[in-house]
C-alpha cells in the first residue's frame, strides 16, 4: 500500500470533515433552536469565500479577514432570522421556503460582484511540512487546528456560558423557556448569528486550500446534510462525528475509487439512512440535542 | 362479566399492557364490550384512558396482550385497517380537517362509501349517479341532524370550539361504526353543549352505535352510561352500573388521591 | 345545500370554462407571431412540471423536491428510445411516462415512511442520485447529451391542420392541450373522494387515518401520480429544447419550479400556471433581471412567503371570499333576523362565507398556511 496516498488522504478526509462539520454544526443548530432547516447554509459558507476573496484584493491579508467576515456573517445571520424567519415561526415550511429563496438571492450576489470565474486567494500559510516521504500542507492542518478549536469554543459556549443555556433552554422546550424569562426571540436570533458565522468560517478555511468559485458550496451544503441526518438532526456531537466519518470515507473513495462514485454513494447513504433511522446513526434515543 | 347479554361481546381487550421507557402506562387490563352498550371509561389524570384508546383503536401497539374485534384477533391490523371494520375514535381535542369545509370534513367520514364525488362536477357518469346521490344524501342528512345546514360551506377551521368538536364526533359517525371510541366529547363543551351531546349519545345508541365514553364529566357518565370502568395509574380498579362505581370504596380512593 | 338545479349549473359552468380554454388554445395556436408561440409552448411545459409538484405538494402536502429528477427521467427515456431504438413518438412518450412511474414508485415506497422536512431530503437525495447518476450512462450521451428528434405527427382541428412538432403553432397546441387534459384530470380527481382524501391527508394525517384512509398508499398514489405529470413535462421540455444535457436538470431548476408553485398558490389547479407564466414571460420574453433572474425571483420567493403565504391564487380567492361575506352579511342583515339557533354562524358574525372550492373549478381548495 502506497502509505503516501493514504496519509495524504487522511488529511484530506480531515480537511472535509472540518468544512462538513462546520456546516452540519450550523444546520443543527438552526434546526434544533428554530426548527427551520436552512438551505441557505451552503449560500453563507459561499458568501465567506468571496469576501475573504474580493478583501484580499483590496490587500486586506487573510488574518484580518477571517474576523471580518466572522463578525459580517453574524450580523447577516442576525439580521436575517429577526426580518425573515422571525416572520415564520409558526409554519416551518415557509422558513425551508424562504432559505430556498435566499439560496437564489445570494447566489446571484455572488455572480454579480465577482462573476463566474475562478479565483485564488494568496496562501495564509505556505509551510509545507515533510515527514519522511510526505509532504503535508501547512494550510491544511490549519483548518483542522481552527476547526478543532471551533468546536472546543462553541462546545464551551453552549455548555458553561449563560447565553449557550439559554440557547439550549430554547432548544428543549422554548415555552418554558418563555416562562422562565428567558427573552427566547433574542436567543434565536443568536443562533442563527452563531449558525452563519460557523458557515462562513467553512468558507474562508476553504479558501486557504482551494480557489473559489461559484459552485464551492454545493457540495459542502449538500454533505452537510448528509452530515446532518448521519448525526441525528439537532445533535451537535452526532455532527462532528458523522462529518469525521462522512469526510474520511469521501476522501478514500476519491482517493482510491471515483469521485463521481463516491458523490452517489454519498446519496446512496443518505437515502439508506433515512430510510433505516431517519434520527439519526449517532444520536440515540435518550442523549440529549443540545 | 356483569353483562347478562347473551350475544358475544364486540371487542375484547385481553390483558393488554403498554409501556413507556419503563412506566407502564396500560397495566394488564382486560375489558369486554358487547354490541348496544354504551360504557363510561373513567380515571384521573394520568390514568391511562386515551393510551387504551390509542391501543384499542390502532393508533399505538400494546407492548403485550390482544385485542380481539368480532371473534378475530386485530392487534397487528392497522388504524386504518380497523376503522375500516368499525372500530372508530374520535379525539381529545376538536380535531376536523380545518381548511376544507363542513360539509367536505363529514364527506370524508363516509368517504369509503362514495363510489363517486361529492361534488355537483363529478356526478356526470351515469351509472354511479345513484350511488353519489345516496352517498350526497347521507351528507346531507348528516348536515340537517347537526342543524349544520348553513355552515356546511364554511371551512371547518372557523367553526367555535363546540361546533367543531360536535363535528369531530360526527366525521366518526359518518364512518358507520360498530364501536365508536369517544375521548372526552364533553370536555370544553359549556352546559347548553353537554345537553346536545347527551342527546347525540341516546340518538348514537338508539341507531345501533356501541360506545365507550372517556369522560371526565361525571353528570354525564353517571346518567348516560350502563356501566362504567375505572383504570387508575394504567391498573382497572373497578367495573360496574354508574351507582354502584359511584360507592366504591377504591374508586372513590383514587379520584381523593389516596 | 346546493339544490340540484346549481349542481347542474355548476357543471355547466365548468364545462364552458374548459371549453374556452381549448378555443383560447386554438386560436393561439393560429397565431403566426413565434415569439407568442414558444413562450405559451415553455409556459405549457412548466406548468404541467410545476403541477406535478402542486399534485404531491399542494393537494398531497408533501413536498418532494425530486420532480426535476424524475422530469429528467422521462425527457432521457424519450430521447434514447427515439433517437438509439426508433421508437414513434407516442409509443416513447409512453415508455418514458412508464419509466417516471416505475421509478416515482421506488421513491414513493421508500419516501412515504417519512414526512415532513425528512421526506423533502429523502426526495432530494433521490432526485439529486437520479441527475448525478443519468449523465454516466454512455446511452444518455453523458455530460454531451443527445437530441430528442421528437415527432408527434399532425393534428386536424376542423379545416385546419398543424405539424405538431414545429415551432409555428403545432409545438405549442400539443404542450398546452397536453397542460388542458392533464389539469382537466387533475381537477376531477381532486373532486373525487381519493382526491379528497389525499387533502384530507396533507390536513391532519392521524384524523384521515381515525376515518379509514389508508394514509401511506395515498400518499403514494399521489407521489406516482405526480411523476407521471413530471415525466410528461420532462418529454415535452425535451422535445421543445430538440436536445438535453445534463446541466438543464439541477438545483436550480429545483428552485425554479418551486418559486413558480408558491408564487401562484398551492393547491389551487391553476396556481402553476399562473406562477409558470409570469415566469416564463419574465424571463424568456422580457428578460427581466438580465442574467440574474434567479435573484429576483428568489427575492419574489421570499416576499412571498413573508406576505401572501398562499400565493397569487390565495389572494384572488380571499378577496373574492371577502367579496361575499361582505354581499351575504348585507343581505343576512335584513333576511337572519331569526336569532341565534344552534349552529347558526360559528362566531355568532353572519354567515360565513361559501368555501371557494364551489366558486369555480379553479378554487378547488381552500389552502391553508400549515402545508407540511
Amino acid at each position: 500500500m502506497d502509505v503516501n496516498l493514504f496519509l495524504q488522504s487522511i488529511i484530506n478526509g480531515l480537511v472535509l470533515a472540518s468544512v462538513y462539520a462546520l456546516v452540519a454544526l450550523g444546520l443543527t443548530l438552526v434546526f434544533g433552536v428554530l426548527d427551520i432547516v436552512n438551505f441557505a447554509q451552503g449560500q453563507l459558507l459561499l458568501l465567506g469565500a468571496y469576501v475573504v476573496y474580493g478583501l484580499s484584493t483590496k490587500g486586506v491579508g487573510y488574518w484580518t479577514a477571517l474576523p471580518i467576515v466572522l463578525v459580517g456573517s453574524a450580523a447577516l445571520g442576525y439580521g436575517l432570522d429577526s426580518a425573515l424567519f422571525a416572520r415564520v415561526r409558526k409554519t416551518p415550511m415557509n422558513g425551508l421556503l424562504i432559505s430556498i429563496g435566499l439560496i437564489a438571492i445570494f447566489g446571484d450576489v455572488v455572480q454579480r460582484v465577482w462573476g463566474p470565474d475562478q479565483y485564488d486567494v494568496p496562501q495564509p500559510i505556505t509551510t509545507v511540512i515533510t515527514v519522511g516521504s510526505v509532504r503535508i500542507p501547512g494550510a491544511r492542518l490549519l483548518i483542522v487546528a481552527v476547526t478543532i478549536l471551533v468546536l472546543i469554543a462553541l462546545t464551551v459556549f453552549l455548555r458553561l456560558s449563560r447565553p449557550g443555556a439559554a440557547i439550549r433552554a430554547v432548544a428543549q422546550n422554548s415555552e418554558a423557556a418563555a416562562l422562565m424569562g428567558i427573552p427566547v426571540e433574542r436567543y434565536r436570533h443568536i443562533a442563527f448569528a452563531v449558525s452563519a458565522a460557523l458557515a462562513s468560517l467553512g468558507g474562508v478555511l476553504l479558501v486557504a486550500v482551494f480557489p473559489v468559485d461559484p459552485t464551492l458550496s454545493d457540495s459542502p451544503l449538500l454533505k452537510g446534510f448528509i452530515v446532518l441526518i448521519l448525526g441525528g438532526a439537532g445533535s451537535p456531537l452526532g455532527a462532528v462525528l458523522g462529518a469525521l466519518v462522512l469526510g474520511v470515507s469521501e476522501a478514500f473513495g476519491i482517493g482510491y475509487w471515483s469521485a463521481s462514485g463516491t458523490q452517489v454513494l454519498e446519496l446512496v447513504l443518505l437515502i439508506v439512512i433515512l430510510y433505516f433511522r431517519p434520527t439519526g446513526l449517532i444520536r440515540t434515543a435518550h442523549e440529549a440535542t443540545l | 362479566m356483569t353483562t347478562l347479554d347473551q350475544s358475544p361481546p364486540l371487542l375484547e381487550v385481553k390483558s393488554v399492557s403498554k409501556e413507556f421507557g419503563g412506566i407502564r402506562a396500560v397495566d394488564d387490563v382486560s375489558a369486554e364490550i358487547f354490541p348496544g352498550e354504551l360504557v363510561g371509561l373513567i380515571g384521573p389524570n394520568g390514568a391511562g384512558k386515551t393510551t387504551l384508546f390509542n391501543l384499542i383503536s390502532g393508533f399505538a401497539a400494546p407492548s403485550a396482550g390482544t385485542i380481539v374485534w368480532k371473534g378475530a384477533d386485530v392487534s397487528r391490523l392497522d388504524a386504518a385497517g380497523r376503522a375500516r371494520l368499525g372500530l372508530v375514535r374520535t379525539f381529545q381535542n376538536a380535531r376536523v380537517f380545518p381548511g376544507l369545509t363542513v360539509r367536505e370534513n363529514l364527506a370524508l367520514g363516509a368517504h369509503r362509501f362514495q363510489a363517486k364525488p361529492i361534488h355537483p362536477e363529478g356526478r356526470r357518469w351515469p351509472l354511479r349517479r345513484a350511488e353519489a346521490h345516496a352517498a350526497g344524501n347521507n351528507v346531507a342528512e348528516a348536515l340537517a341532524r347537526l342543524g349544520y345546514e348553513n355552515v356546511a360551506h364554511a371551512a371547518a377551521g372557523v367553526l367555535s370550539y363546540g361546533q367543531a368538536k360536535r363535528l369531530g364526533v360526527a366525521i366518526a359517525v359518518m364512518c358507520q361504526p360498530s364501536l365508536l371510541l369517544l375521548d372526552e366529547p364533553a370536555a370544553g363543551l359549556n352546559t347548553d353543549e353537554v345537553e346536545t351531546l347527551r342527546q347525540d349519545l341516546s340518538i348514537m345508541t338508539v341507531s345501533g352505535i356501541t360506545i365507550v365514553l372517556v369522560e371526565h364529566h361525571m353528570g354525564l357518565v353517571m346518567t348516560a352510561c350502563g356501566r362504567v370502568i375505572v383504570l387508575d395509574a394504567g391498573r382497572m380498579i373497578a367495573e360496574g352500573p354508574p351507582e354502584q362505581i359511584a360507592n366504591d370504596p377504591a374508586v372513590i380512593g383514587a379520584y381523593l388521591g389516596a | 345545500m346546493t339544490s340540484a338545479a346549481d349542481r347542474r349549473q355548476a357543471v355547466r359552468k365548468s364545462g364552458l370554462v374548459w371549453l374556452g380554454a381549448a378555443v383560447v388554445i386554438v386560436a393561439v395556436g393560429r397565431s403566426s407571431n413565434l415569439e407568442i408561440l414558444n413562450v405559451g409552448a415553455l409556459t405549457a411545459i412548466w406548468a404541467l412540471w410545476s403541477s406535478s409538484l402542486n399534485v404531491v405538494w399542494g393537494y398531497g402536502g408533501d413536498f418532494s423536491m425530486a420532480q426535476i429528477g424524475l422530469g429528467a427521467v422521462g425527457a432521457y427515456m424519450e430521447a434514447v428510445l427515439v433517437t438509439h431504438y426508433g421508437w414513434p413518438f407516442w409509443a416513447a412518450l409512453g415508455g418514458a411516462v412508464g419509466a417516471a412511474v416505475v421509478v416515482g414508485f421506488v421513491i414513493g415506497v421508500v419516501a412515504a415512511r417519512l414526512s415532513g422536512f425528512y421526506f423533502s431530503i429523502m426526495t432530494l437525495a433521490f432526485g439529486l442520485a437520479l441527475l448525478a447518476l443519468v449523465p454516466t450512462l454512455a446511452i444518455t450521451g453523458q455530460s454531451t447529451g443527445l437530441p430528442t428528434n421528437i415527432a408527434p405527427g399532425t393534428i386536424r382541428i376542423g379545416g385546419l391542420e398543424w405539424n405538431l412538432a414545429s415551432r409555428r403553432g403545432g409545438y405549442f397546441l400539443l404542450c398546452a392541450l397536453v397542460l388542458v387534459v392533464v389539469l382537466f384530470l387533475v381537477a376531477r380527481l381532486v373532486k373525487s373522494p381519493r382526491g379528497r382524501a389525499m387533502v384530507a391527508v396533507r390536513e391532519d394525517p392521524v384524523l384521515a387515518t381515525s376515518v379509514a384512509i389508508d394514509v401511506g398508499r395515498t400518499r403514494l398514489v399521489a407521489f406516482v401520480l405526480g411523476a407521471v405529470i413530471a415525466g410528461i413535462a420532462g418529454v415535452l421540455y425535451g422535445g421543445y429544447l430538440g436536445f438535453i444535457f445534463p446541466s438543464l436538470f439541477t438545483f436550480s431548476a429545483i428552485i425554479t419550479m418551486i418559486v413558480q408553485v408558491v408564487l401562484g398558490g398551492r393547491g389551487f389547479l391553476i396556481g402553476p400556471l399562473i406562477g409558470a407564466a409570469i415566469y416564463v414571460v419574465l424571463t424568456d420574453w422580457v428578460r427581466f433581471g438580465g442574467q440574474y433572474s434567479d435573484g429576483v425571483f428568489g427575492l419574489l420567493l421570499v416576499v412571498i412567503i413573508l406576505f401572501a403565504p398562499k400565493g397569487l391564487c390565495g389572494l384572488g380567492a380571499d378577496a373574492i371570499d371577502a367579496f361575499r361575506r361582505r354581499r351575504e352579511a348585507g343581505r343576512a342583515g335584513t333576511s337572519l333576523a331569526s336569532g341565534n339557533q344552534p349552529g347558526s354562524g360559528p362566531t355568532g358574525t353572519g354567515p360565513i362565507a361559501p368555501a371557494s372550492d364551489d366558486v369555480g373549478p379553479h378554487h378547488s381548495v381552500v389552502q391553508t398556511d400549515g402545508t407540511r
